[in-house]
């Protein structure tokens, strides 16, 4: 009888003990985030009790309004914006990039390839200053356009060489079917090619928006007005050596920014692994 | 081979690339050096037609007519209540001077440095700018046209209020005064008032530096669990090293006139050996229990639990660490000197300056405010301490009146001004130079090596360090 717990395709209640205690253990942080955003000061760093002394959502009340000029609805509404249209740019910019190097011939294309890969090797923080310089001179800073531009010419070499790599995958001759059918080369890269490169596209997508989204030098470094802060500097508003951090509100608004990280997670998880298994086995 | 030769291509347009890019860095910046001038409008426009609504229009028109509208921006960081109190007085100022609109931008001091390097390197800086007193000489070294030199300007913005010697000492530089000082502050010795009554302990009266590892020696008597002093690797370097060389040898760490050492291999032997001797005894609290908190002392639930009798910090700074153990009941201790010390090592500084960008277009205006910040009384009241003790009399004044001036931040400024040490500002606090002493003060903490071969080792890199000034 026992046996037949080890047969395939039958788990034993015992893989789900393992999983679930497996579980507990990595989204402790989160949980135990949670609850501390009930507690006072003293009581998060005092006490090693998980639950608080009492609920209550004033820290939620409190944290929201920053300071009654600005509240988090404005941190929000940037970091969606930037977020969205950064991540919009970067998937459809890097795709079409992709798509002329892995199906096309064209002079000097072994050249500005090996470019592309070059500028891949480069530290972000060696870029930092020379980028400042350009925007500045283009008079960009305090706005999002450097992070639009960037994204929509497709400065993302890691994902232009994901995608190159997940289209030499895909079979030559689907593409010359559809242009025996009287297809275009866009129409091959809208109709065909598109929606066989979805789930390495939705990894890209993701990969963009959880870095965007939790960027906080680039937009540090852009962006100077507070009313166009994103999540991640308005969450280092209130922490300073110098004064009495009340830490439950930074907590409270640290979770309520996790939340669509983690629902986007959930929401997305088929496609985050198929993603990375898929693009990995071809390429 | 043809391989290695286009990739030698490839190597070399990105050497190229990089360069250009490097070579316009310098430019932008030698570019608006000479925008001074107040002609050029064009980069405030699109500024102030943005932050237009915010205002009352009705009196943005009505003032129009007699002056251009002029957008400043104003960087600082700090917490909330720093940035609540500061953002009043701008609204305040605002109402005064209507065609006048700042833009603040606050935010952490995490990347502020960062930040504000890229900004000052690019000319793109804010026009008023809250400055960290350690940056500012490598700032002053590397190009002394970043900033205005407020005394040229003694008709818009008046100096008076200031002490004139705590004035220069803080923020002037070779004669000129690129920064004002935002308050008076400096080191503190916060202690636990009742325990330390309990145990025995008196930091009222002057102490040397070997009674304070003999009271260590009294609190572990005490209670096994606790310790008498809670240290990182900052405090190491701020609070024991640096002061007890310059009391041992009469100089700074690295003597900025002689660019040398000031000080023997034997005396800095003397130094590491005797923080060596506070672990030893359990003086201080194990390196190894306190170094993940890094500048955060406060947050360590021994701190909290009030298993740590005292702490170093600063005046600015002592109010937090007393908040953040409410249980206990705290008084400021003078501060360690060593028999026969040829100086007293500590001295009054502040906790940061007020700049104006040198290459600001609305210099005469952001000196208008910083003079409204520094002279008023509505705005002293609306400040009150949340940059520390005010340093002008009409700060102080209203301070005083409104009971702010009290507490433990008040009695470290009154203790910090009983000592006359030399101030070190300039090489000794430098990034690399702090880097340096932190380790060799760190390596001590965890028994890494011995005094005498840390000492050499550390004596090596501040050589190789000064020969490249």
């Amino acid at each position: 009888m026992r046996k037949k717990y080890f047969r395939r395709g039958h788990v034993s209640i015992w893989t789900y003990v393992i999983v679930i205690a497996i579980g507990v253990v990595m989204m402790y942080p989160i949980i135990w985030m949670f609850f501390a955003t009930f507690k006072t000061n003293a009581e998060i760093f005092g006490s090693v009790k998980l639950l608080p002394e009492k609920f209550s959502l004033q820290s939620y009340i409190d944290g929201w309004n920053v300071n009654g000029r600005i509240t988090y609805a404005a941190f929000f509404a940037n970091s969606f914006k930037l977020t969205l249209i950064t991540t919009f740019l970067t998937v459809a910019a890097c795709a079409i990039v992709a798509y002329g190097f892995a199906r096309f011939k064209f002079p000097c294309k072994k050249i500005l390839f090996g470019i592309l890969i070059t500028t891949m090797m480069l530290p972000d923080s060696i870029l930092l200053i020379p980028k400042y310089s350009l925007y500045h001179s283009m008079n960009l800073l305090d706005s999002y356009a450097p992070f639009y531009l960037q994204a929509g010419l497709a400065c993302y070499p890691f994902f232009v060489f994901m995608l190159i790599q997940f289209i030499r995958g895909l079979p030559r001759e689907l593409d010359e079917s559809a242009y025996i059918d009287g297809c275009s080369e866009i129409g091959v890269f809208v109709r065909i090619l598109a929606p066989l490169m979805k789930p390495a596209l939705f990894s890209a997508g993701l990969f963009q928006f959880m870095w965007t989204y939790n960027d906080y030098t680039n937009v540090l470094i852009y962006v100077n007005s507070v009313k166009k802060y994103t999540l991640s500097l308005a969450l280092r508003l209130s922490l300073d050596a110098e004064s009495v951090i009340q830490w439950n509100k930074v907590m409270a608004m640290s979770f309520l920014s996790l939340i669509p990280l983690i629902i986007l997670f959930f929401a997305a998880q088929k496609y985050f692994v198929e993603g990375i298994a898929t693009s990995g086995l071809k390429g | 081979m043809k391989k290695k030769q286009i990739t030698a291509l490839f190597l070399a347009c990105t050497m190229a690339f990089t360069a250009i890019g490097c070579g316009s860095q310098g430019s932008p910046d030698d570019g608006t050096s000479g925008q001074t001038t107040l002609t050029d409008e064009k980069k405030p426009a699109p500024e102030t037609k943005e932050s237009a609504p915010s205002k009352d229009s009705a009196t943005a028109t009505d003032t129009d007519a007699s002056h251009d509208p002029v957008t400043l921006r104003f960087m600082w960081w700090g917490g909330d209540e720093r940035a609540e109190a500061t953002l009043s007085v701008i609204d305040e100022f605002e109402s005064l001077y209507p065609w006048i609109t700042i833009e603040a931008e606050y935010g952490s001091d995490d990347g502020y440095q960062e930040k504000l390097t890229t900004q000052l390197v690019s000319g793109s800086a804010a026009d008023i700018i809250q400055m960290g007193t350690g940056w500012m000489p490598g700032y002053v070294a590397s190009n002394p046209d970043y900033f205005v030199d407020f005394k040229e300007h003694a008709d818009t913005i008046d100096l008076s209020g200031f002490e004139a010697s705590f004035l220069e000492n803080n923020g002037g530089f070779n004669g000129h005064q690129y920064g004002l000082p935002t308050g008076i502050s400096g080191h503190a010795f916060l202690y636990n008032a009742n325990l330390a009554e309990t145990i025995g302990l008196d930091f009222d009266r002057q102490y040397t530096w070997d009674d304070l590892l003999a009271m260590g020696e009294k609190v572990k008597a005490y209670d096994d669990s606790m310790n008498l002093l809670t240290m990182g690797a900052l405090e190491l370097n701020t609070m024991i090293l640096r002061p007890y060389l310059t009391q041992l040898t009469g100089n700074k760490v690295l003597v900025d006139e002689t660019k040398t050492l000031g000080f023997e291999e034997a005396d800095l032997v003397n130094v590491l050996t005797y923080i060596k001797n506070l672990y030893d005894n359990g003086t201080i609290a194990p390196i190894s229990n306190v170094i993940s908190y890094g500048t955060d002392l406060i947050t360590d639930p021994n701190w909290i639990n009030q298993k740590y009798v005292s702490l170093f910090s600063y005046s600015s700074t002592v109010g937090a660490a007393e908040a953040a153990c409410p249980e206990g009941t705290f008084s400021i201790g003078r501060l360690p000197v060593l028999n026969g010390a040829k100086n007293d090592g500590w001295y009054g500084n502040c906790p940061q300056y007020m700049c104006v960008y040198g290459h600001s277009e609305h210099i005469e205006e952001a000196l208008m405010f910083l003079d409204y910040f520094y002279n008023d009384e509505k705005a002293a009241e609306l400040l009150k301490t949340v940059r520390s003790v005010p340093p002008t009399s009409t700060g102080q004044k209203v301070c005083e009146e409104l009971g702010l001036l009290q507490g433990v931040a008040k009695d470290s400024v009154d203790v910090l001004q009983t000592y006359g040490g030399i101030n070190d500002l300039g090489l000794t606090t430098e990034e690399e130079v702090t880097a340096i002493l932190e380790d060799a003060a760190v390596q001590v903490a965890y028994g890494q090596d011995t005094p005498e071969n840390i000492a050499k080792n550390t004596i090596a890199l501040l050589e190789a360090y000064i020969s490249e000034k």
